[in-house]
């Protein structure tokens, strides 16, 4: 059970001095997510590591199943929203290492998790059009944003940054787009009010669920461009999730594949792109369309994570399986790296 | 068989200066043209791609071939026939002829029908063979598409959506199509079961000697796959031709925008 | 500090599970209905003056003759409940029946045909729901008499322009459904598209209607036989038996009470029934 703790927030054993380097701004350790459900206990997210410093992007990669938005979402403290019957729980530790000190994500209260997600780490989701309330105006729900980070904001001032924050996301007419409605807005330009209103908090950490999938190829490179900017200005670290392979490469610096609830390989993106060590990685890669190198693509479909096998779950589909690959396979490390394979390339 | 189609003919597709409109709004009644004065020509064995973003009116030209959309103007001849302009007999004969694959793998397959009876549908609406015969047939087409026989009598909700994609083929491909229209029928799935349908419908169009129309916003699989394609922008045709050309000496400037977007992993 | 505690939701049993549980009451409900000449141990009509208004058997003066009591004219209350349980329940099925029917006609016709059939069609439906139940029914018996065959059809006008809306509806998501548009491409005609996808798509959602609305059409049968214009004597049904013991509430409450508990406990098991099937029937679809 996730222990709920009452005490205020600034207490000392909640919070520790950080010992790391300033750079350093979360530590993800062994994390894992699991639901109840009718036919048992499933493992959505199994024993998840990895590190995030300020200004990095760090890619989520993997297919739909792969555990990557409930990782997403554990880090944001949404595995069990209030008045859901959902019943799942958090294992292991997220730290997040703030400028007040360092917190466990996994054993903060809600009281906590909500301070957090006014000040420290915003989500912006693929379906922009969901994210924003259809009957309220713009400047309603963006004065609403700035004020969950600063309550005593007035009014004026809140109206006068939220046409600031509009311009910044490159927004036409931003006085005007606040007297408007959402649906008077496109997809690209929808997405670009989320951003606004996600930046309103000033997030140390900013979590992107497929943010730029259900766009046009062109309004998404727009996007990316404006995120990979507002990023570089507020020095955010970003985790971005997608499945999409050019876009891990033009936004990433460090790429985390998913496969079946865990990370399979952990590198930085220039070694994603040429010297892939895991075999999905390799198969993912070679899975584009119009790829001209020799390693064959992908084979089968992902198991169930309702009954994966013991030892690696990749072993059914990958060429260099044998034997040993059903024995269980550990996440090895190698500095900031990770692999789980018994028989990398 | 009608007038106009020798076997000689060249294109599968012909289209003349075709406009689709829909009027939308609650008070003032706003035309809107979602297809405007398009005229093209798809040649036959073939696989073409219809490149455009949302809005640009590729659906709607896919609707429009399948007998869905009457045109408001312009002329439609597929496969040497006016679909709009065929008695009750022969639209079901032209039927036969014209099959498609659509986006939501999920939503073309009845949930309650097992994957046996959906394969077979097009069997039985135009009663060909006997039932046994059908039955023999669709676990034949599932082999075609790479299931085995266990999944004829799975119902849709336990598949995973490359499977589906796999069924909706298999029961496109039962009546013996000439033309496949294939409308995003891989933007749902993961990329590595990307690669695999798009492999089956390469694979298949060379054995059958299918004319496929490859619908897309995605231009890195249109290149991939495609042997011509077509821009589409606000419902009109912009640019078509060989890929390779389109591609690489774009003339119109949206599609050397469309190119300039189309970023690829360095190798 | 986390420990792990989660556990997978124990399976339900039948008795915890509502649908299971109001599904079987009613089935027994409905084998006493049908099978009342067998269980009855008296005549329902036989009077007998010498033990008027006796009282059930657990009161003073109770006896095992009559469980549950008489009535004013010594008439067996537990041989006719269930004699009334059988003709209120066969008027009430065969009036569901009868609007279920007129309903999802008119309903599959405007949705498929669409256009001006469409307009007329609901333009009819908008009429009759403007129209007061209540004085429909009395014009109609008014006219054609009090013959249950009237009760029945009657009972069944009032409520089928619901299920004609609710098919309606369903048969207008339905034709948009990427099944119906691939069935459609594949060359299949209307009859085949409504008998293949339309009609089995509207089952469990006209399932859960008519189950919700059948306490509903019992109700006004009970009604109409309480207010004296819906069976006739000497017939019992659950209203005539509450509208004949009316009059003695004071003295022998169970001449009216009893009808009325038989009535409170069918509407009950029909609206946990319907209730239950509901939620059954989304799990399945939403799985």
């Amino acid at each position: 059970m996730i222990e709920l703790q009452t005490r205020p927030v600034a207490q000392p054993d909640t919070f520790s001095r950080p010992a790391r380097p300033a750079a350093e701004i979360m530590r993800v350790s062994n994390l894992g997510v699991r639901f109840a459900t009718k036919s048992g206990i499933v493992e959505v997210v199994r024993d998840a590591s990895f590190t995030l410093h300020a200004g990095e992007t760090l890619a989520l990669v993997g297919e739909s199943g792969s555990g990557k938005s409930t990782l997403a979402r554990a880090l944001n403290g949404q595995i069990c929203p209030p008045f859901t019957p959902v019943r799942g729980e958090v294992t292991g530790r997220a730290e997040v290492l703030l400028d007040r000190g360092a917190l466990d994500l996994v054993r903060a209260d809600s009281a906590t998790m909500r301070k957090v997600r006014a000040h420290d780490i915003a989500m912006i989701s693929q379906d922009a059009l969901s994210g924003l309330n259809p009957v309220l105006s713009i400047a309603w729900q963006m004065t609403e944003a700035l004020r969950v980070a600063e309550p005593r904001l007035p009014k004026a001032e809140a109206l006068a940054r939220a046409a600031a924050l509009l311009a910044d996301v490159e927004l036409p007419d931003p006085a005007g787009a606040l007297r408007r409605f959402p649906h008077q807005f496109s997809g690209g330009q929808r997405q670009r009010i989320m951003i606004a209103m996600a930046l309103a908090r000033r997030p140390r950490v900013l979590i992107a669920d497929e943010p730029t999938t259900a766009l046009d190829a062109t309004v998404q490179s727009q996007v990316l461009r404006l995120l990979k900017r507002l990023q570089r200005q507020h020095g955010m670290a970003v985790i971005f999730i997608t499945h999409d392979l050019v876009v891990v490469s033009r936004i990433a610096d460090r790429v985390a594949i998913m496969y079946a609830g865990e990370i399979v390989e952990l590198t930085d993106v220039a070694r994603f792109r040429r010297a892939p060590r895991h075999p999905y990685t390799a198969g993912l890669l070679a899975s584009r369309p119009g790829y001209g190198g020799s390693y064959p693509p992908l084979t089968g479909y992902a198991p169930s994570i309702r009954a994966l096998p013991v030892g690696c779950a990749f072993r059914s589909r990958c060429p260099r399986a044998e034997a040993a690959c059903a024995l269980p396979v550990a996440s090895a490390e190698a500095g900031r790296d990770s692999l789980r394979c018994w028989r990398p390339l | 068989m009608s007038v106009g189609r020798g076997d000689g003919e060249a294109n599968a597709i012909r289209l003349k200066n075709v406009s689709v409109t829909y009027s939308a709004g609650l008070l003032a009644r706003r035309q809107t043209r979602a297809l405007d004065d398009v005229s093209l020509e798809i040649p036959r064995g073939r696989i073409t791609g219809i490149v455009g973003e949302s809005g640009s009116g590729k659906s709607t030209l896919s609707r429009v071939l399948l007998g869905l959309q009457r045109p408001a103007s312009g002329s439609v001849t597929v496969l040497g026939e006016d679909p709009y302009g065929l008695s009750s007999g022969a639209w079901k004969a032209h039927r036969r002829k014209v099959q498609a694959v659509f986006q939501d793998s999920g939503a073309s397959l009845n949930p309650r029908l097992t994957i046996g009876a959906s394969v077979r549908e097009g069997l039985d609406v135009h009663r060909i063979g006997a039932p046994t015969g059908r039955a023999r047939r669709a676990a034949m087409l599932l082999g075609q598409v790479g299931l085995d026989e266990d999944y004829l009598e799975r119902v849709p909700l336990t598949l995973s959506g490359g499977q589906r994609q796999r069924v909706n083929i298999a029961r496109a491909l039962a009546v013996e199509p000439e033309v496949l229209i294939a409308d995003e029928p891989v933007s749902a799935l993961d990329l590595s079961v990307q690669a695999q349908v798009l492999q089956l419908i390469c694979r298949l169009q060379k054995d059958l000697g299918l004319t496929v129309l490859f619908i897309s916003h995605d231009l890195s699989v249109v290149k991939a796959i495609c042997d011509r394609i077509v821009v589409m922008r606000r419902g009109q045709v912009v640019e078509q031709g060989p890929t390779r050309r389109v591609l690489e000496a774009p003339q119109h400037p949206y599609t050397m925008q469309l190119g300039s977007d189309l970023l690829e992993l360095p190798a | 500090m986390t420990t792990l505690t989660l556990t997978p939701p124990a399976p339900v049993r039948w008795w915890n599970d509502r649908l299971a549980l109001s599904l079987g009451l009613l089935v027994l409900v409905i084998l006493v209905g049908l099978l009342a000449p067998l269980l009855a141990p008296h005549d329902p009509n036989a009077t007998n003056l010498m033990s008027r208004m006796a009282p059930p058997v657990w009161m003073e003066g109770g006896s095992w003759t009559h469980p549950l009591g008489t009535d004013q004219i010594g008439r067996d209350l537990l041989s006719r409940t269930f004699y009334g349980i059988r003709t209120s329940f066969s008027i009430a099925a065969f009036g569901l029946i009868f609007s279920a029917v007129l309903g999802i006609t008119i309903g599959v016709l405007s949705g498929l045909i669409g256009g001006w059939c469409d307009r007329i069609l609901m333009m009819f439906v908008d009429v009759f729901i403007a129209l007061p139940n209540l004085l429909l029914i009395l014009c109609g018996i008014a006219v054609l008499g009090t013959q249950t065959w009237v009760l029945v059809v009657m009972i069944g006008l009032v409520r089928w322009e619901a299920y004609a809306r609710l098919v309606r509806g369903q048969v207008l998501v339905v034709r948009e459904l990427g099944y119906v548009e691939a069935s459609r491409v594949l060359g299949a005609g209307r009859r085949w598209i409504i008998m293949r996808h339309v009609l089995p798509n509207l089952a469990s959602p006209l399932i859960v209607i008519l189950t919700l609305s059948f306490p509903g059409v019992l109700l006004m049968e009970s009604g109409l036989s309480f207010l004296g214009v819906g069976v006739q004597p000497p017939t019992s049904s659950l209203g005539r038996m509450i509208g004949d013991g009316r009059n003695y509430l004071i003295n022998a409450w169970w001449i009216a009470g009893i009808p009325s508990l038989a009535v409170v406990i069918i509407t009950l098991l029909f609206q946990v029934a319907g209730d239950a099937l509901r939620d059954r029937l989304d799990e399945v679809n939403h799985d």
